[in-house]
């Protein structure tokens, strides 16, 4: 493993402590948490390995695993995913007005998609997501926030691009962090133009609402965060509210 | 009036609004910046530049262009980007704002644009940094971004009353 590689898993392991640790979060006392992600951090690096083998036999789910297919091949995976996430995103929308709404998600089973940011997992339910793009030529605008990238442009569309990491976790924003990132793909959400940068597009699947600890009513630090995914500790997004909180410039954390 | 009329003066209407303007466009890094044609009064090869003793940082010195002496703005400094070597591609472009003549030095120059006012968006409003002010729009060009440049808020009115005591 390289030095940057481990850079990325350090980073991971302390935002995933802060962000379980929390108590408004997540009901945890601390010492089992630990122990928890010590004995979870190699279980899961071995689950997302075997499913990744799993499922890339898988033909259903081959688009979202083919990350480190050839460039042929993970265009045409692409491809068969945005045509997959645009189905999902437009069949019956006059019932689903809100099919992001996190009420919703709470109540039944969902299809969420799981990519990877700085070593950091972020899961993002299917449904919200308006495509996955791989990531072109990107145009910094003047006097734009940090973790705004830029603009790129896609076909007439002008995505608004998020340096994830930058967005999620400026705390531990290193030059170090910076240098190691390599985004492959940009993953817009919903109808918006804002488009999330990502390193890696690990797998989507299937969740319950009783496997996330979801985020309590009161809690309104990290809007953006509908809860954890409790098997994966990973955080996964409320969609409407991130792309609020990026249409008024703000940041992760939000003052109380 | 009638249905059909109606529909056909909104029509006219429409197009009415949707003026056509020209932008010269120039490129600073790998990007392409647009500046409304009326206000460019012509290009220039780079010339050397008389630096101003005291002058602020985004002034690079002044030119005198047949006997009329012009503030050379450093373009670079001012969209918040690393200074660079000048090329044979190097050019300063003379504007008239409002305010004054000026020159911006830039990387190149590329070509005139035709642009609906259709074709334009607004940039993204997020960033509440000054530099922000001077995006007026962008628009997609051969899948390319253009950054519309509004050059009379490039400078604020204090810093467009500076210069001008420069000259």
């Amino acid at each position: 493993m390289n030095s940057k590689h481990s850079n990325s898993e350090q980073a991971m392991t302390e935002y995933l402590d802060a962000l379980l640790l929390e108590d408004e979060v997540v009901e945890f006392d601390n010492e089992p948490v630990k122990k928890l992600l010590e004995q979870a951090a190699p279980k899961i690096q071995q689950v997302t390995q075997q499913e990744s083998v799993t499922l890339n036999r898988d033909e259903d789910l081959l688009p979202l695993v083919s990350v480190k297919a050839d460039d042929t091949d993970t265009r045409e995976a692409l491809a068969e995913t945005e045509a997959v996430v645009e189905t999902d995103t437009q069949v019956e929308p006059e019932e689903e007005p809100q099919p992001d709404a996190m009420s919703e998600y709470m109540e039944d089973d969902f299809q969420a998609l799981f990519f990877k940011v700085a070593g950091l997992t972020l899961a993002v339910p299917l449904k919200s997501l308006g495509g996955i793009h791989q990531v072109g030529k990107i145009s910094p605008l003047m006097g734009k926030p940090k973790w705004f990238k830029g603009i790129m442009t896609e076909r007439e569309d002008k995505l608004q691009v998020v340096d994830t990491a930058r967005w999620v976790m400026p705390e531990k924003y290193t030059e170090e962090l910076e240098e190691s990132l390599d985004y492959q793909y940009l993953i817009t959400l919903n109808d918006s133009p804002w488009g999330l940068l990502c390193e890696e597009l690990v797998t989507s699947e299937p969740l319950q609402p009783e496997a996330i600890q979801w985020r309590k009513a009161g809690n309104n630090k990290r809007p953006w965060l509908a809860g954890v995914v409790r098997d994966r500790m990973c955080a996964l997004l409320d969609v409407n509210a991130l792309i609020t909180l990026l249409d008024n410039g703000l940041g992760h954390i939000q003052q109380d | 009036m009638s249905k059909d009329n109606r529909a056909l003066k909104n029509e006219t209407d429409a197009d009415s609004n949707d003026e056509v303007l020209q932008w010269v466009t120039f490129q600073l890094d790998d990007e392409t910046y647009g500046i409304n044609v009326m206000q460019v009064q012509e290009v220039l090869r780079y010339s050397e530049i008389a630096p101003v003793p005291g002058a602020p940082n985004y002034v690079l010195g002044i030119i005198n262009l047949r006997g009329n002496v012009v503030t050379v703005i450093d373009t670079r400094l001012r969209f918040g980007l690393q200074t660079t070597e000048v090329t044979d591609n190097t050019r300063i472009v003379i504007i008239e704002s409002e305010k004054q003549v000026i020159g911006i030095l830039v990387d190149s120059v590329a070509e005139v644009v035709y642009l609906k006012t259709s074709e334009i968006d607004s940039a993204p409003n997020v960033g509440t940094d000054e530099s922000a002010r001077f995006i007026q729009g962008v628009s997609n060009r051969d899948d390319e971004l253009l950054i519309l440049v509004d050059l009379d808020k490039m400078l604020t009115d204090d810093e467009w009353d500076e210069i001008s005591r420069l000259g």
